[in-house]
């Protein structure tokens, strides 16, 4: 087999063994690798209905398929586990040298069970399996814990995926890191943390082999050439974070807790501000020819020194959406939420609702009390030391910093529970996920995307956005078309997500990201490394297998229709000003726009998956399993 | 008649300007304006707007009054008098 | 080409350039091995502090130190192109040659234990293929007169014109 060793490392924390399990190539054929293998493992591994913090909740990493080769942002993995954020499936995916040291190891993918009784770090050392004490790991930052594990080591070339002070302290959002980069959404910070593990490091030293090198190469080579032109410029020179003003000016971009589209401030916290004033270089994952991670540095004043990597998403989430107009500020909790291994996005989102809900008079100042501010402080929007201080807090779990690391559903919940109150209506979430920096009320065919999504309010895996504001559909109304639009987008986003591949060079096959310009070359690039003679068709099925497979997680964890909603501001509370002012999405809106969708996906009305359909698709066990 | 637009990302790096007023003659299509533009700033030809050809580079899109976005196929129909156009390049993901 | 006034030609990289990819790694471990294996290329990247990056090989110096260090002479350095050969039969995998070398520029192939260098894919026709898959145009095969050149330009030009 090329492309695969065929064996996936099961490693078992509680006992401190490990065993390896062999897959035959037809497995590999339905499920490809990334969040697709990765969903596939924690189904086959999860107790159903377990605590997402229990020993029963396996933790699951894929490989990638093209991951060690010169296949241009082949540097991908997937992990996998059940949220403890959201109770459904909690897929991520992250990028650089830890899928290439995973690849060269020799295995396609590692389970891991249980629950140390003691802080641990487990290095794979190509077939040898160590459990290795993590005590003196214990409070470094992600960075600062791979260096100390390479030092350790004796070894530059090992690769560890860890989690921060926020995963140690079970922050429910909390992330794993490896590179630099994130495995972000979705609370694996925390899974990890329960099971005391601090860290996964590998070590590779084996050569990658694929079935046609010469084609490969040739093909790399062209697409790698074309990436250094203008269809990724966009990436590599201002970022994705130029979405700011972009989305300013469509009146979408998330301001004060989705209160306004629009932010007055955003020229100060935009991307192109960020590079005239703040750029240090732009570095690229493992095996990225593009390079479009944007390093930003504080210069002056309290955060000087802060740095790292800025993303829109990020941006969004602590500058406009919490009317923080101080780009610096916006670099230092960023670097916070990157050091201390936590999703910056839902770190932005949470921090958003505790400003609305003290403006509103429901948190008051001393609920505020920390080690920095004795008497407590006033976390108005737009007050940057207090949105520096709350992700502190947040990270350590200090003071109010202990409830808002349940996120922000839970947290509204106990909130209002305690004191009558109604903050869950601006709690902006979806499955308990936080929202992207999309507002969904003038982008109709992404607030069904958003709502129907495995893992919850994600831009990521449904892309629906897209449509919306290239005006392939009109974003502010609805019609019989949303369904299977949200239906292929996402299965679109799901093809990248599997192989995986970066979607940052969808454009640079032909020029034309669509289908028919994608995926003929991914089929070549997929028969060259494996051998296989995959055609455009099974392209479309890795896309369908992989969000069938997450969908039939979340079913057997308990997912009803109801299950697929939307914030509550988003339906009932229409933005006052700019160029998407006066929307709602209506009850009506979004269950007819369901109906359409479960229609086009071939599900009941219920959104339930016929037997039949998990059959044809490969999943006979599913399909005994959850398939009606 | 008269427009005003506005520069986003990289347009703006290249023009070095955020916002300008334009006198165009009645009548000009999108197409036509990003022709003037080719013309006015040759440093977006390449980069921002298809060397050869009177259209934008993807992912680089016109939108007007930020409610409408200017497809392709839509070049040709003509700008009104007054217009807030906005040349920005949309990026999906981050 | 060496002229009687340059030394001998190396690739060399330049940080302001490399993103820390990879792809010289990978390219460089296929051609000499058939397989994808960044612990077989001749080639290194190495980032230091996050921005910090660069990648580093042979720089065929003149009296090359690891020649002169290693005790059973299985380096010899080619006079004309100061590329430096090793002979597998006679290395032992002292590793002298690594202490020698200021610049972390030999390595040890992990499955035999013996040393590993640069050699400019002086057997491939169009040369190092580092430099040729660089997607940065980072790496550069050169000799110091030309970089000395090059900086000279560029300094004439920012001070006339100014910095870009």
């Amino acid at each position: 087999m090329y492309g695969y060793s065929g064996k996936i490392l099961h490693i078992d924390l509680t006992n401190r063994k490990s065993w390896v399990e062999l897959k035959n190539e037809e497995w590999y054929k339905i499920y490809i690798g990334g969040v697709a293998m990765a969903t596939r493992l924690c189904w086959e591994n999860i107790k159903p209905g377990c605590d997402p913090l229990s020993p029963d909740n396996p933790i699951c990493i894929a490989g990638g398929l093209f991951a060690g080769t010169v296949v241009p942002v082949g540097g991908k993995y997937g992990l996998a586990s059940k949220s403890p954020l959201t109770g459904f499936i909690g897929d991520s995916l992250s990028g650089s040298w830890f899928p290439v040291a995973l690849k060269r190891a020799q295995w396609d993918g590692i389970v891991v069970h249980g629950s140390s009784p003691d802080w641990v770090y487990v290095f794979v050392d190509d077939d040898r399996v160590e459990f290795r004490d993590a005590s003196r790991l214990l409070g470094l930052g992600t960075f600062e814990t791979e260096e100390a594990i390479r030092e350790e080591l004796g070894d530059d070339q090992v690769r560890s995926a860890t989690i921060g002070p926020a995963g140690e302290k079970l922050v429910l959002f909390a992330n794993v890191t490896n590179d630099g980069r994130q495995a972000g959404r979705t609370g694996h910070g925390a899974v990890w943390g329960s099971k005391k593990l601090k860290a996964l490091s590998v070590r590779g030293t084996h050569g990658v082999r694929v079935a046609d090198p010469k084609t490969l190469i040739k093909l790399s080579f062209d697409i790698t050439e074309t990436a250094q032109g203008p269809f990724t410029q966009k990436y590599r020179i201002l970022g994705t974070s130029s979405n700011v003003l972009n989305l300013n000016r469509l009146g979408l971009l998330p301001t004060r807790n989705y209160q306004q589209g629009v932010f007055e401030h955003a020229e100060l916290v935009s991307g192109e501000y960020l590079y005239e004033n703040y750029r240090v270089k732009t570095i690229a994952c493992a095996q990225c020819p593009i390079a479009c991670e944007q390093m930003r540095r504080a210069k002056d004043g309290p955060y000087a020194g802060a740095m790292t990597g800025i993303e829109y998403e990020c941006l969004f989430a602590v500058g406009p959406n919490c009317g923080i107009s101080d780009a610096q500020a916006a670099i230092k909790m960023i670097d916070i939420c990157d050091e201390g291994g936590m999703d910056a996005m839902s770190t932005g989102v949470t921090i958003s609702w505790t400003m609305e809900t003290f403006e509103k008079g429901i948190f008051k100042k001393q609920d505020f009390k920390c080690r920095k501010y004795p008497e407590g402080f006033e976390p108005y929007f737009g007050n940057a030391e207090a949105g520096v201080t709350l992700a502190e807090m947040i990270r350590d779990r200090e003071g109010i910093g202990d409830l808002l690391a349940l996120g922000t559903r839970k947290a509204s919940a106990q909130v209002d529970a305690e004191r009558g109150t109604e903050t869950w209506k601006w709690a902006m979430q979806i499955k308990g996920l936080e929202n992207p920096g999309y507002d969904a009320r003038g982008l109709k065919t992404f607030a069904l995307g958003a709502s129907v999504v495995a893992r919850g309010g994600c831009h990521n895996r449904s892309a629906a956005y897209d449509i919306d504001i290239q005006g392939e559909a009109d974003r502010f109304t609805v019609d019989e078309t949303r369904g299977w639009r949200a239906k292929e987008s996402e299965e679109y986003a799901a093809v990248y997500d599997t192989l995986p591949l970066c979607k940052f060079i969808r454009r640079c096959f032909t020029g034309k990201a669509d289908r028919a310009g994608a995926w003929p070359a991914i089929a070549q690039l997929i028969n060259a490394t494996t051998g296989w003679n995959f055609q455009y068709e099974d392209i479309d099925l890795i896309g369908e297998r992989a969000c069938t497979i997450k969908k039939a997680f979340n079913i057997r964890e308990g997912w009803t229709r109801k299950d697929d909603h939307l914030p509550w501001r988003w339906m009932h509370e229409p933005m006052k000003e700019g160029p998407s002012a006066g929307y709602v999405v209506t009850e009506e809106e979004l269950e007819y726009m369901k109906d359409l969708y479960y229609e086009a996906r071939g599900w009941t009305k219920e959104g339930l998956i016929p037997k039949d359909k998990l059959i044809a698709l490969g999943m006979p066990d599913v399909a005994e399993e959850i398939g009606v | 008649m008269r427009i005003r637009i506005e520069y986003l990302g990289l347009s703006r790096l290249v023009t070095q300007k955020k916002v300008e007023e334009l006198e165009l003659p009645s009548g000009t299509t999108f197409r036509g304006l990003i022709g003037l533009l080719s013309q006015k700033y040759p440093g977006l030809v390449g980069y921002v707007i298809q060397p050869g050809a009177q259209e934008l580079q993807a992912p680089n899109i016109l939108n007007v009054g930020g409610k409408k976005m200017v497809r392709g196929d839509q070049l040709d129909e003509p700008i009104a008098d007054g217009d807030n156009v906005i040349l920005m390049s949309m990026s999906a993901g981050g | 080409m060496p002229t009687s006034t340059s030394k001998y030609q190396y690739v060399t990289c330049d940080p302001t350039k490399c993103v820390g990819c990879q792809f010289c790694e990978y390219i460089c471990s296929y051609t000499k091995t058939g397989e994808f294996n960044t612990y077989r290329s001749r080639i290194r990247t190495v980032r230091a502090q996050e921005v910090l990056i660069t990648a580093v090989t042979c720089r065929t110096c003149e009296d090359a130190p690891c020649v002169i260090a290693c005790p059973r002479d299985a380096l010899s350095q080619d006079p004309n192109t100061g590329i430096i050969h090793i002979d597998a039969n006679r290395c032992d995998g002292c590793a002298w040659c690594i202490e020698a070398c200021d610049f972390g520029a030999i390595s040890i192939n992990p499955e035999t234990k013996l040393a590993e260098i640069c050699n400019q894919c002086e057997e491939q026709e169009d040369g190092p293929q580092c430099v040729k898959w660089c997607p940065k145009d980072a790496l550069e095969l050169t000799n110091p007169d030309r970089r000395a050149q090059k900086a000279r330009r560029a300094l004439a030009v920012e001070e006339v014109i100014g910095p870009r």
